[in-house]
């Protein structure tokens, strides 16, 4: 579904993200690893059009999407949930909803999307009109989700859902997430930190430090090579006798 | 923004003879020509003047002219109606305009910007309108005439005016360029690049706005003074709103927080009147149309623009990403950090009992009571949205808190200035680095350094050789701090361009320049590759093995557990347990909140 | 004189400071930039309409067609000056404001010298009495008309997708993007109603004062009233407007003239001094 190959960001002379390689086949789970600054926004980013000077090749469904406005990929039918979740805090819970889908113009369209989200997110539901600004993070993040969910992407980007969240919550997001995935069908592309959580849910994983690819495989073959392990995975490993 | 001209010395060569062309310019010159090179001097002083407040400080103000115009209505009528001589009623000028430059900086205080930007501009137009109307002082709008001035044996007109502006004229860009070099320099540049991490670092944000809101009116007085008696005849139309407009172009466009742009912007635009007389009445037109363009071409200004062309490029940073780990012999490390720490006693360093801060009604924390132990390496840890980074702002006074005691060494700090909190020894890190993004790295170290030097405004304006020594000493003991860290070879590069890891580096090194006895570090390890986690750990061990107590927030367990005496734990604003690493890890509270329900290392469906 | 008359009489004074504050606060919330040049959209508004009147078309047309073209000169002064400045430092775009404020001077200026030219008032300006106190058709049709732009606004706001877009994009700009809301196009229509409706103020005053390059001064008088009201509340930008009004009233009943203009602007620096963001507007807190 989505294939980018050997994508590379340069901020002036600072390299971000070089020879990325990575592919989220259709309806499956793809996860990208590494610690922060590792470039895994960054390459969200490209991804959507939110950044002015990358190269190599972003193909969506077949088609080329390097340097399409923001808006243009939307139309493709991906969808983002960023980091720092990006909400209009003044604005209701509805209306954060509603603007996730700006570029659909069918209102039954939109209608049927926003039912799915109060299914998938009841707490939305019953907070409708409440400012955005006054969730706690946890709903915050679920808004963000399901902002993303309303213009019926088939591919859906997640940058970081875990960050500011505890660890209760985080579970329970990554858990809708798979459950979106499975339900609706959706393909998803997910930056973490949160490696644990992350290789849960997902199929396959690519792992990026200072902007290089350094392993990929599924998660049982990771988690199976004790040098990735513990450099790349163990960062929150539970001390409590295991 | 435009950096300042790199950390290389002017040459002074090329100084000395831009100074011997601007003696020997007037000489052959016809009177009008003089004439107008004069003004564009004066002008040149104002602009000096604003880019300290805007390009520096990064104030606003939309007041210029009308500084200008009360320092040169006072000037000439301190001269025609008190017959006073020519100095005394420039200084008189100077005097009385900068104190009501204190006085309409006041909301720089509190707000920023657009406020400010406000604020200013009411000043404006409340002065040109006295101005014109107080007819019985000002005469109105016709004007009043300045006495020649005098001055010994010469009579200030043409070629003496033109030596004794020029005089002036040199003197005050000297005293900036040496004062924008110095530790208030920095301390005005992390004000505008940071607030809060400058108040951290020791830098008292009310002296330093109002400091730069007075030199500039200061400046602009004195060029209101000399512009009295050049034109030797005022009227208020020389001080309105678009004069101050005038004043702004003249910095933005020669090059906002340099030095020399705004003179070269004052040159420009003073003559543009002659550039543009081409285009007869619709000059004014013409010059607001250049000045467009070249604000939508050349953002950066002019200076930026030669800069370019002249193929000067930033210096690109030298350094490793961090190998291998390069352990700095004991000893050394030591011997560096020994000379820094001053000596704890022997009782509880910091007590912290029962704080609890509010906002918007949640408690971010509520009864939060634990204390560190001198000598201590001590880790807070908990959950996101603990309270972990705001007890951290209520330890260094960003906050303040609604609830509860801080005791450091015995003295309360709740009655601290934030800025002084440095002074007491406690100095801190934080979550996002927060790097004076407009400085290089060896600047940002030395605004850490900024309580521990002295040099005043006059030592620092006039360069006087106990400011240079101190200087001196000063970047010895930067470089040195940034050797220890392994950052030598970043020492010239811009801080904020480059990579995270490096990046907590030099916040690490900023945080041990300003000679702490605690050292409060937030997330220090966040995004660091395993590596570089490593050698942090390395460093933090010998920090506190020179005499440093550290005190750290951090998400990365191994990295708490393995460097960590005793841990506190926060959940929702409340310290659920304190102990050591064994006795917090198997603590079922701390297990459940902080780490979730107990893991199978399982990989995914 | 009553503080009845002394408000009714500041009515259309006051909604022309309002609508030009609105002009001011509508670039603010989208893009947190002070136009410093709105002073200067108003009076070059005003010249449009002009233009418009002097072509032979009616008054009541004038004051629709105006506005609309007046949308169009801030259309294109998004699309060829502050769009290009949107990657700049704060002050690049307070000077350029600045500039562009200073060009529509010269221009104005130079096409129409600096001639007062009179314009016609839409209603009568017969002074009527009711219960003692003095009006014209033209002090009640003024604030209504303005009554009605900011209801229009409210409504827009709360009620369209676009508006809906545009608070979005003063809330959140990445958010915005991420939604697909095209930013430039926002920003460009922001631009466009902002000297809309500082043509319309423009347009509104011209019968009292006549149409001349110095009409900028009550633009100016519009950072006042939007300083006052707060300025990123529209709310704020209605009262702030009637209250400096009513205040220069004050002065001149009670002053003398000359000094009227420096009590307003005393009170934007006192405003500065105790309340910056205003009677209505919101501070926008950092936290570390």
């Amino acid at each position: 579904m989505l294939e980018i190959k050997d994508l590379y960001v340069g901020y002036g002379k600072i390299v971000a993200v070089q020879g990325l390689t990575i592919s989220v086949p259709s309806g499956s789970i793809v996860a990208l690893l590494g610690p922060n600054g590792a470039g895994k926004t960054t390459s969200v980013r490209a991804i959507f059009g939110l950044l002015a000077s990358s190269s190599g090749s972003i193909e969506f469904r077949g088609t080329r999407i390097n340097g399409l406005s923001t808006d243009r990929v939307i139309k493709k039918g991906m969808g983002l949930v960023p980091q720092g979740r990006e909400l209009f805090p003044g604005l209701s819970v509805l209306d954060n909803l509603l603007l996730g889908a700006y570029t659909v113009s069918d209102k039954q369209q939109i209608l049927g999307a926003l039912d799915r989200v109060f299914h998938y997110f009841p707490r939305l539901s019953e907070r409708r009109k409440q400012a955005a600004g006054s969730l706690s993070g946890g709903e915050q993040q679920m808004l963000a989700l399901g902002r993303a969910l309303m213009a019926s992407p088939t591919m859906l980007v997640l940058d970081e859902p875990s960050i500011g969240l505890g660890p209760m919550v985080i579970q329970a997001v990554f858990e809708i997430i798979a459950r979106i995935a499975r339900e609706q069908n959706v393909s998803i592309l997910m930056a973490e930190q949160n490696a644990r959580q992350a290789l849960r849910i997902a199929h396959y994983a690519y792992v990026i430090e200072v902007g290089r690819q350094v392993a990929q495989g599924t998660p049982e073959k990771l988690m199976e090579d004790d040098a990735i392990r513990s450099a790349y995975l163990g960062t929150e490993a539970a001390p409590v006798s295991t | 923004m435009s950096s300042r001209w790199g950390n290389k010395a002017w040459p002074w060569s090329v100084a000395l003879v831009l100074l011997v062309g601007l003696i020997l310019l007037p000489l052959g010159l016809p009177q009008f020509r003089l004439y107008m090179v004069t003004l564009a001097l004066v002008y040149t002083i104002v602009a000096v003047g604003l880019n300290i407040v805007m390009g520096y400080a990064g104030q606003i103000s939309i007041a210029h002219a009308a500084f200008m115009g009360v320092g040169a209505y006072t000037t000439a009528l301190l001269m025609s109606l008190l017959h006073w001589h020519v100095l005394p009623s420039l200084l008189a000028a100077v005097v009385l305009v900068t104190l009501i430059g204190f006085l309409v900086g006041i909301p720089a205080l509190r707000v920023r910007g657009h406020y400010l930007a406000l604020a200013t501009f009411a000043f404006q137009m409340i002065a040109e309108t006295v101005i014109a109307n107080w007819t019985g002082l000002t005469h109105g709008p016709n004007g009043v005439k300045v006495p020649t001035a005098v001055l010994g044996p010469w009579t200030l007109k043409e070629l003496p005016l033109y030596y004794f502006v020029l005089l002036f004229a040199v003197a005050t860009f000297l005293f900036s360029w040496n004062l924008l070099r110095s530790r208030l320099g920095r301390a005005l540049i992390a004000v505008r690049d940071h607030e809060v991490a400058a108040q951290v670092m020791g830098v008292n944000l009310t002296w330093y706005k109002m400091l730069a809101f007075g030199i500039s009116a200061a400046y602009a007085a004195l060029a209101g003074g000399l512009f009295a008696i050049t034109v030797s005849f005022l009227d208020p139309l020389a001080f309105t709103f678009w004069e101050s407009i005038k004043h702004l172009i003249m910095v933005i466009l020669g090059g906002l927080g340099t030095v020399v742009g705004p003179v070269i912007g004052a040159v420009l635009i003073s003559s543009a009147p002659e550039l543009l007389r081409g285009f007869r009445e619709h000059s004014l037109l013409a010059y607001y149309a250049v000045l467009i363009v070249l604000l939508i071409f050349i953002p950066g200004g002019l200076l930026s623009g030669i800069r370019r062309l002249a193929g000067i490029l930033a210096p690109a940073w030298i350094g490793k990403s961090g190998s291998a780990v390069n352990p700095t012999p004991a000893n050394r490390v030591k011997r560096l950090l020994q000379g820094y720490a001053r000596p704890a006693s022997n009782e509880t360093l910091l007590e912290v009992s029962n704080i609890a801060i509010h906002f918007g009604g949640i408690a971010a924390l509520e009864g939060a009571s634990f204390s560190v132990a001198p000598g201590q390496i001590k880790g807070l840890i908990g959950p996101n949205g603990a309270g972990k980074t705001t007890l951290f702002n209520v330890l260094t006074r960003v906050y303040q808190p609604s609830a509860g005691k801080l005791l450091f060494s015995g003295d309360d700090l709740l009655g601290v200035a934030p800025h002084n909190i440095v002074t007491l020894g406690i100095s801190r890190t934080f979550q996002n680095v927060e790097m004076f993004s407009t400085m290089t790295v060896l600047e940002n170290v030395l605004v850490g350094m900024h309580h521990t030097l002295h040099a005043g405004l006059l030592a620092s304006g006039l360069s006087l050789p106990s400011q240079r020594r101190e200087e001196r000493e000063a970047m010895r003991r930067a470089r040195e701090i940034l050797e220890f860290l392994d950052l030598d070879g970043v020492a010239g590069a811009m801080a904020s361009e480059l990579p995270l890891g490096i990046q907590r580096a030099v916040a690490l090194a900023r945080a041990l320049a300003a000679n702490p006895v605690l050292l409060l570090l937030d997330e220090p390890a966040s995004g660091l590759s395993h590596a570089e986690a490593g050698r942090l750990m390395a460093n933090v061990r010998a920090i506190r093995d020179a005499g440093i107590t550290v005190l750290l927030i951090e998400h990365d367990m191994r990295f708490v557990m393995g460097l960590c005496e005793s841990i506190t734990v926060l959940d929702r604003g409340e310290v659920i347990c304190t102990g050591t690493p064994a006795e917090v890890s198997s603590n079922p509270r701390v297990v459940e909140a902080y780490l979730g329900k107990e893991e199978v290392s399982h990989a995914g469906d | 004189m009553t503080i009845i008359q002394l408000l009714v009489n500041a009515l259309t004074l006051g909604s022309i400071y309002a609508l030009a504050a609105v002009g001011l606060v509508l670039v603010f919330k989208a893009s947190d930039l002070i136009n410093f040049g709105q002073g200067s959209l108003v009076m070059a508004g005003a010249y449009v309409g002009l233009v418009f009147l002097l072509s032979g078309m009616p008054l009541w047309a004038v004051l629709i067609v105006g506005p609309v073209a007046g949308g169009v000169m801030g259309y294109l002064l998004d699309l060829l000056i502050f769009r290009r400045l949107s990657k700049a430092s704060a002050w690049v775009f307070v000077v350029a404001s600045l500039g562009v404020g200073g060009l529509l001077h010269e221009l104005a200026n130079a096409i129409f010298q600096s001639n007062l030219h009179p314009f016609p008032p839409l209603l009568s300006t017969e002074p009527q009495q009711w219960l003692g106190i003095y009006f014209t058709a033209q002090n009640l049709w003024v604030p209504a008309a303005t009554l009605g732009v900011v209801a229009c606004l409210f409504l827009f706001f709360e009620y369209s997708k676009v508006g809906k877009a545009m608070q979005a994009v003063a809330q959140n700009r990445t958010g915005a993007q991420i939604v697909g809301i095209n930013l430039r196009g926002i920003l460009a229509l922001t631009w466009a109603m902002s000297a809309g409706i500082s043509t319309l103020a423009g347009l509104l005053v011209a019968p009292q004062v006549g149409i001349s390059p110095e009409m900028e001064l009550l633009g100016v008088k519009g950072f006042v009233a939007a300083a006052l009201g707060g300025l990123n509340s529209l709310s704020g930008a209605l009262i702030g407007g009637l209250l400096v009004a009513f205040i220069e009233g004050l002065t001149n009943t009670y002053v003398t003239t000359a000094f009227k203009d420096v009590i307003v602007f005393g009170i934007l620096l006192a405003a500065m001094w105790i309340k910056p963001t205003g009677l209505f507007g919101s501070a926008m807190t950092k936290r570390v």
